[in-house]
């Protein structure tokens, strides 16, 4: 668990134990639970936890701006994995995940909400963070809520009008 | 002991060192002596810059699902993604999984660039970690890195693994600093806002160090792009004193053996074989290296009636017409164990 200790906006990392957000990813995306093995967690201030190679070392560095890439934010209700994480870690998941036609894939990376009512995809139970995929790969995150979802593409990378492959 | 009897080259003054310089002269004409072929060297600067992309390899197994699902097969790459939609892409002959794209005016509004399956990045610019040639497992410094493009050359010749501590001093780089290195599911780099010319040394010793040092940018004389065109007035001169003092520093940060590219997208001789020539001492060793399809001119072990070093001539300057790309001076050092 965390260093208590870590808390506010320092601007420290502190490395930290793979457990809860491993096994929280693994079972919030039926992903294997070896599938952050081979990597380092750390977090800095209250809220985001980061994943970097394992072998990763800061050294006496000082101040630090970002250890390999976030993986998740935690400091809502519902935690949420970040879009870069959804790229890099959401490539063989089981479930929370809904695949994207063009128009619609081409709409979400604009961060437009995607309705979802009266389709055979809105099997999501409940709220929570979703990965939503085009082509068979992961291109980002979203909050599902009531038969919808809403794009959390980050503004700073969010296009209108993406050139889009098409199968 | 003063000022002046200090060899330390992290204590030389930018005053002290502006003597050593030449006064700037204007526009490309104090190149003459050195480019074999002037005519094809101009015509050269006239043309714009081929747009070009390479492929991530931490990110083949996403390209290979997004051929499969355009019907292109799993042994498709970015370039043929690009090309099934209307884009012409030629590979660079020096480069495996690097090409050319004709027509492509906005490569970062691609769906391959927002997933990370690619990079844009001016063709020579990738030669540094190349000749850097760091290995997975070692430690890193690139500490003048943004915007990151060489920053991910290196982590992924390092195959995601070992450190990287990418540096950059100003907020506004360090932006697209992290932004690239996210992109590209970069993970073992740590960034630091630090100036170079103070970095801790305690953060040392580094297997190697890349020092892209802040330069008068002439090699982006075919850049169209605003930024590189108002970068490139400054003058040759005015930079020397910074660039010995971080070459200094970066020094220090060096294991013995350990090597170092010092590059620059600049041609003067100003700003590389004479800030290498007054800031190296005995314990370094500018090496010889030659990237296959790759042409580039020698150094220069005299400028503007100075001698320089002899190991000067053991840069390596690639001329805009040499092989169709922007300007770039790179020296590869290393630092004898013996020190």
């Amino acid at each position: 668990m965390s260093d208590a200790s870590n808390f506010g906006n320092r601007s420290d990392y502190l490395q930290i134990e793979p457990e809860p957000w491993s096994s929280w990813w693994a079972e919030q995306y039926g992903t294997p639970t070896e599938l952050f093995d081979d990597y380092s967690f750390w977090q800095r201030g209250k809220y985001t936890i980061w994943v970097a190679a394992a072998d990763i070392q800061p050294g006496a560095v000082s101040p630090v701006d970002g250890i390999g890439i976030p993986l998740l934010r935690t400091g809502r209700d519902v935690w949420k994995p970040t879009s870069v994480a959804v790229i890099h870690f959401g490539r063989d998941v089981a479930r929370n995940v809904v695949d994207l036609e063009a128009d619609e894939a081409s709409r979400f990376l604009g961060r437009e909400a995607i309705e979802f009512e009266n389709d055979a995809r809105a099997v999501l139970p409940h709220r929570g963070y979703v990965i939503a995929r085009y082509l068979g790969v992961p291109i980002g995150c979203g909050l599902w809520r009531r038969g919808g979802l809403a794009s959390s593409v980050p503004k700073g990378r969010a296009m209108r009008d993406l050139e889009l492959p098409r199968a | 002991m003063t000022v002046s009897d200090c060899t330390c080259p992290s204590r030389v003054s930018v005053t002290q060192y502006a003597a050593h310089m030449t006064e700037p002269a204007a526009g490309l004409d104090r190149y003459r002596e050195l480019v074999a072929d002037w005519p094809a060297f101009l015509e050269a600067c006239q043309r714009p810059l081929p747009t070009v992309v390479w492929e991530n390899p931490l990110r083949r197994d996403l390209v290979t699902r997004v051929g499969a699902e355009c019907g292109l097969g799993e042994a498709a790459t970015v370039a043929d993604l690009l090309s099934c939609r209307g884009y012409s892409t030629t590979a660079l002959d020096w480069r495996p999984g690097a090409w050319r794209v004709d027509g492509l005016a906005k490569p970062g509004r691609t769906f391959e660039h927002y997933l990370g399956l690619m990079h844009v990045q001016e063709e020579v610019s990738l030669a540094p970690p190349e000749v850097l040639a760091a290995r997975p497992g070692e430690r890193v410094l690139d500490l003048c890195a943004a915007p990151g493009g060489k920053t991910a050359g290196i982590a992924i010749s390092m195959r995601n693994t070992g450190t990287v501590i990418a540096n950059d001093l100003r907020p506004q780089r360090l932006r697209p600093l992290r932004a690239n290195c996210e992109r590209l599911g970069i993970l073992n780099v740590v960034i630091t806002p630090i100036n170079g010319v103070r970095f801790p040394l305690e953060a040392g010793p580094f297997d190697r160090i890349l020092l892209d040092v802040p330069c008068s940018c002439e090699g982006n004389v075919r850049d169209s792009h605003p930024d590189a065109r108002g970068r490139a007035t400054a003058g040759v001169a005015g930079r020397g004193g910074l660039q010995a003092t971080l070459l200094g520093r970066a020094w220090k940060l060096l294991r013995p053996g350990g090597v170092m590219v010092y590059s620059t997208c600049t041609f003067a001789p100003e700003e590389n074989e004479v800030v290498l020539d007054h800031a190296l001492g005995d314990d370094a060793a500018i090496e010889p290296f030659e990237i296959p399809g790759l042409r580039h001119a020698p150094g220069v072990d005299h400028w503007a009636g100075k001698s320089l070093r002899d190991d000067c001539t053991n840069l390596a300057r690639y001329w805009p017409h040499l092989n169709d790309t922007g300007g770039f001076t790179v020296a590869r050092i290393r630092k004898t164990s013996d020190s």
